[in-house]
């Protein structure tokens, strides 16, 4: 169980996050939506040691990981932008995070061969296409079985098929006990994998639960029309 | 972990084509120079004039950019079980190296080779105060790259401060020195001096040279208190000082902030 408690984060005089608290329990797809500006990256980003809060904690099986980098072993995650330094391989990328880790990298064989990268791994960085490095970035995020899984818009720049792939293996990483939190602008994402929905508007939670109930709370029909209500309307649900 | 992300790093920077160009640039520069001029005396004036702007603008901007183009790497490497003082560390010391590495090996092989059998200390004395002014602009750059998150205002901010320090600074010095002139202004103008990184690294190799005389009573009195021991010393520690205290200026940024 991961329990943001509290959370309040400024930048100068614009304030964030304002007070926020979440449970997320393990498998679970937890979706964070918003509008631009909304604080849902900051929150995610708290999380990964990027952002330090300003007040509140962030707990993990009941012990506090705010500031605890060895924490952070626990996490696989998947950035937006895939830019390394780009004279380097896929190869050496991929080493270097085993090393850091000094753990197995378990999925590895299998997500190099699900995601054809196996061709592109002694080439550099800077002669891959934008699709392969987020290819890359897949297995860097999902190679080491972490029990918590952070995708920062994990579709953007991938193929149909690659999409599709991701998707199986994030909803059988979700049954095997993890917990994965995703932010993304694209609702056919959003409603194939999340289970939990987490609106944030200004810096406030104002939707937290499952699909039907924000279906049922904003009288719509399509998850789309039910977030879009909620983005206009600026209120809990 | 600091040595596995070391050797990554290094890695990159010897697969990167910057350290041999800008080491190349060193090495024919100074063979230049021995090859224009049989006087030693005159290459290390003339290599020093040009450590003394070159060496300063590559090593703010290099730091600056550099910091900034390895932004999405650095959130990378933070999301990963490691201690932000090693992320920080391994981005400075790789940084170092592809500056004043590239300074120490182009400058270096042509000033120690045709020095062997003559002034080989004056040709360290040259390398380690490019070394070190190298060292102390970089410091300065990461503390700007780490203090604006825009790009365009850290570059210029990084601009600016070399501007002012290799040009304005000691445009600043002679105009206190010809509005003063009817008092003993010498002490006050060698503090002054001393609180400049690039005057300290001029001061460093002149008095060394023997040429303070050229500069007249204000050079005689620099040569008189930084000439002996103790002077050198000084300017070295200060110098120390200058690199010393942005860097870690820049690492409590650095530590502190949001990515």
């Amino acid at each position: 169980m991961i329990r943001f408690k509290n959370i309040s984060k400024s930048f100068g005089s614009n304030q964030v996050l304002k007070n926020v608290n979440i449970d997320l329990s393990p498998s679970s797809i937890n979706a964070f939506l918003g509008p631009n500006g909304s604080g849902k990256t900051t929150l995610i980003k708290i999380l990964l040691g990027l952002v330090r809060p300003d007040s509140g904690d962030i707990f993990y099986e009941d012990r506090s990981i705010i500031n605890d980098f060895e924490f952070k072993k626990n996490i696989g995650y998947m950035t937006q932008i895939a830019n390394y330094p780009e004279n380097l391989t896929a190869g050496d990328l991929l080493s270097l995070v085993q090393k850091i880790r000094a753990c197995e990298p378990v999925f590895k064989d299998e997500l190099l061969e699900r995601f054809q990268v196996n061709d592109s791994l002694n080439k550099p960085l800077k002669h891959l296409s934008g699709g392969t490095k987020q290819k890359v970035n897949v297995v860097l995020s999902l190679m080491f079985d972490s029990p918590i899984i952070v995708l920062d818009e994990p579709s953007v720049g991938l193929d149909p098929q690659s999409v599709k792939l991701l998707k199986e293996y994030i909803i059988n990483e979700k049954k095997r006990g993890k917990t994965i939190l995703m932010t993304s602008h694209i609702i056919q994402d959003v409603n194939e994998l999340s289970d939990n929905l987490n609106v944030l508007i200004e810096g406030n939670i104002v939707y937290s639960g499952g699909r039907e109930m924000i279906l049922q709370n904003t009288n719509s029909t399509s998850l789309e029309d039910a977030i879009i209500n909620i983005y206009t309307s600026g209120t809990s649900c | 972990m600091l040595k596995i992300l070391l050797m990554f790093e290094f890695k990159n920077l010897l697969k990167a084509k910057w350290f041999f160009f800008y080491a190349g640039f060193y090495f024919i520069l100074t063979e230049a120079l021995y090859y224009f001029s049989a006087d030693p005396t005159k290459v290390y004036i003339s290599l020093l004039n040009i450590i003394l702007i070159v060496m300063p603008l590559i090593s703010i901007i290099y730091g600056t950019q550099h910091f900034y183009n390895s932004k999405e790497y650095i959130q990378f490497l933070l999301a990963q079980p490691i201690d932000r003082k090693y992320i920080f560390l391994s981005n400075y010391i790789s940084s170092l190296l592809a500056t004043v590495g590239g300074f120490f090996v182009g400058a270096g092989i042509p000033l120690i080779a045709h020095e062997l059998r003559g002034d080989v200390t004056m040709a360290l004395f040259i390398l380690s105060a490019g070394t070190l002014l190298g060292g102390i602009f970089l410091s300065i750059g990461f503390y700007i790259a780490n203090k604006y998150d825009d790009k365009a205002k850290g570059l210029g901010s990084a601009l600016v401060v070399w501007f002012f320090l290799c040009f304005l600074y000691d445009g600043l010095i002679l105009g206190v020195l010809y509005f003063f002139s009817d008092y003993p202004i010498e002490l006050p103008a060698l503090i002054m001096s001393m609180l400049n990184p690039n005057d300290l690294a001029r001061l460093f190799i002149t008095l060394k040279l023997d040429v303070a005389a050229l500069m007249g009573y204000t050079g005689a009195v620099y040569k008189n208190m930084l000439g002996t021991s103790l002077g050198l010393i000084s300017t070295v520690f200060l110098m120390i000082a200058w690199f010393i205290i942005p860097l870690f200026m820049s690492y409590r940024k650095f530590d502190k902030k949001d990515f």
